[in-house]
């Protein structure tokens, strides 16, 4: 068995007295769909924030091809080969869909600020090959023809697949989609499943939260149940789909129904 | 009155564009920092401040026997600018190292950065006034120090009955130059997309792999420099300064920058302009000691028709 792309050792995060997320194990394989599930309020969020750096588990490990990541700068995480979307969409609003998808590309740039003050041949070449790589990933999540539309201004569907396309920029082994189906229709969330195939294809792995049981069910390789900030389930789709602590927590059978 | 206003204003025009010019450079500085961190940098007048004396103390060490023409003009024109700006840039990346990035790290509110900002402030020209003038020129650290001239007040052309000379042409164009220089870094380079999706979104930036100190740190020196640039096109027309000579100046920046729609470059350019012409205009008709309320009443009118500026759109929103 190679190395897992990422690993939870025994990960518990609290906030105050609130236990946000509680010795969780989490081991993705590479080239794996791994998806994460669980309702509201479950810690499915936290894990994300913990992966990337934006919050520091207060104890145990977060390990990334086997290497500690646990308390790196979040942006140097990204450029280790981490990247994510967001819930609620977080596009630079203002900037064209091209320029996005550049500042994800920039990440592997080394121009400084006199190289790009006198557009000095390396840079202009840097940006070039910026332009070609954000060009191709439009086209690769399917939005080729929105290139020179603000962000802000293209729907809604399109502002995910941006989103994914920023993310891809930076070249990760490991993508973070969160909530990609939200407020998506069906076709569209059709077309979300090839996509999250396609990128696995192209060699990444990618770890998912989604409500969508349907897409979660159809496009998942593996899948963890989280409740309460604890891992409940996980396994096959179908074996977690029918696991009776799953069912329970999802709907609520216990005295924790409100 | 409106005889001497018509015969009064090319000239006005052409005093308001310098002036301007000078202006429209510093409030490039307030309106960079303000927006990557939302941060009035009080003590940005000082680093303009700096870049003055940095560019007294070249002249007075070419000293010039008389102005200068042509190549050398040029060539110490640039020096001077150069100068200047790396000085003042300098000044301005260690400023924020020193009163800015702690706070920052600790997570201190606005009001903090912005009580730090003001006694930075006080404090570099206090330490400008006792230490580093006496230190640099030898004289007393409060008094006007005065630099030689560098440019003659020739008249290249006239407009009408206004006549615009050497050291205007030299302020405008150098001012226009920068200005369009940080427009195209800003608007074209990866380090202007990652300022302006740090103003945009710090958070996304920072996943997206942005480093926020580089670019805060960048920020600085870019603002740093650009008002490093006007303390040396300053000294060139005005032949003096001194301590605290950022003070209205820096204020009148600051307002310029807002009077534009802060967090916009090309709103500083604007609204530094808009700003030195209308002070000169009205003083055709009030006289030249009423300049600073007319830019002030300026200013309070159109925030109270336009609250964002002029432009208003911020650097958030600056396009491609």
């Amino acid at each position: 068995m190679s190395t897992p792309v990422l690993q939870l050792d025994n990960v518990t995060m609290r906030f105050g007295g609130v236990v946000a997320l509680r010795e969780a194990k989490i081991s993705i394989n590479p080239g794996e769909i791994f998806a994460l599930i669980g309702p509201n309020g479950a810690g499915k969020t936290t894990v994300f924030n913990v992966v990337t750096g934006v919050y520091q588990p207060t104890e145990g490990q977060v390990l990334f091809n086997g290497t500690r990541i646990d308390g790196t700068k979040r942006f140097k995480i990204t450029k280790l080969g981490i990247a994510r979307t967001f819930q609620n969409i977080r596009l630079f609003h203002n900037m064209s869909a091209l320029e996005n998808v550049m500042v994800g590309a920039d990440s592997h740039h080394k121009t400084g600020a006199i190289g790009a003050t006198l557009n000095l041949p390396w840079h202009r070449k840097e940006e070039k090959r910026g332009r070609e790589l954000a060009r191709e990933l439009l086209d690769f999540v399917g939005i080729p023809g929105r290139m020179t539309e603000t962000a802000k201004n293209l729907p809604y569907g399109d502002q995910r697949r941006l989103e994914i396309a920023r993310a891809l920029a930076t070249d990760p082994k490991l993508l973070l989609l969160d909530e990609p189906a939200a407020g998506m229709n069906p076709a569209e969330k059709e077309a979300l499943q090839a996509l999250i195939r396609k990128i696995r294809d192209s060699g990444r792995t990618v770890l998912l939260i989604e409500h969508d049981m349907s897409l979660v069910m159809g496009v998942s390789d593996r899948v963890a149940v989280l409740d309460f900030g604890q891992l409940i389930a996980e396994g096959l789709p179908h074996e977690v789909q029918t696991n009776p602590r799953v069912i329970e927590a999802y709907l609520g059978v216990s005295e924790d129904a409100s | 009155m409106l005889d001497e206003f018509l015969n009064q204003f090319l000239p006005s025009t052409v005093g308001g564009l310098v002036v301007g010019s000078i202006y429209a450079l510093v409030a490039l500085g307030y309106t960079m920092v303000y927006g990557v961190l939302r941060l009035i940098n009080f003590a940005h007048s000082e680093i303009f401040m700096i870049g003055t004396f940095t560019s007294l103390v070249v002249i007075t060490a070419i000293a010039p026997a008389s102005p200068l023409t042509g190549f050398a003009l040029f060539g110490v024109m640039l020096l001077l600018i150069l100068l200047s700006a790396a000085i003042s840039g300098g000044a301005a990346m260690l400023l924020e190292v020193v009163a800015y990035r702690p706070l920052r790290k600790k997570g201190a509110t606005r009001l903090t950065a912005l009580i730090s900002a003001i006694g930075a402030s006080l404090f570099l020209q206090e330490l400008f006034a006792l230490v580093v003038i006496p230190w640099l020129t030898g004289k007393a650290g409060r008094n006007q120090q005065s630099s030689p001239r560098l440019v003659d007040r020739d008249t290249v052309f006239t407009i009408g009955n206004a006549a615009v000379r050497t050291d205007h042409i030299i302020v405008v164009v150098a001012a226009v130059v920068m200005m369009v220089a940080l427009d195209r870094l800003v608007n074209r380079t990866r380090i202007g997309r990652g300022i302006r999706a740090t103003a945009q979104d710090p958070e996304a930036a920072v996943l997206m792999g942005v480093s926020i100190d580089n670019i805060v740190r960048v920020t600085f020196l870019l603002g740093g420099a650009m008002a490093g640039v006007a303390g040396a096109l300053y000294l060139m027309e005005f032949e003096n300064t001194v301590y605290n000579v950022g003070f209205v100046l820096g204020i009148k920046a600051f307002t310029a920058a807002v009077l534009g729609g802060i967090g916009n470059l090309r709103g500083a350019l604007v609204g530094g302009v808009v700003l030195g012409l209308i002070e000169n205009w009205g003083a055709i008709f009030l006289g030249s000691e009423w300049k600073d309320v007319i830019a002030f009443t300026v200013l309070v009118v159109v925030l109270m028709f336009r609250p964002t500026g002029i432009l208003g759109e911020s650097l958030q929103k600056a396009r491609a």
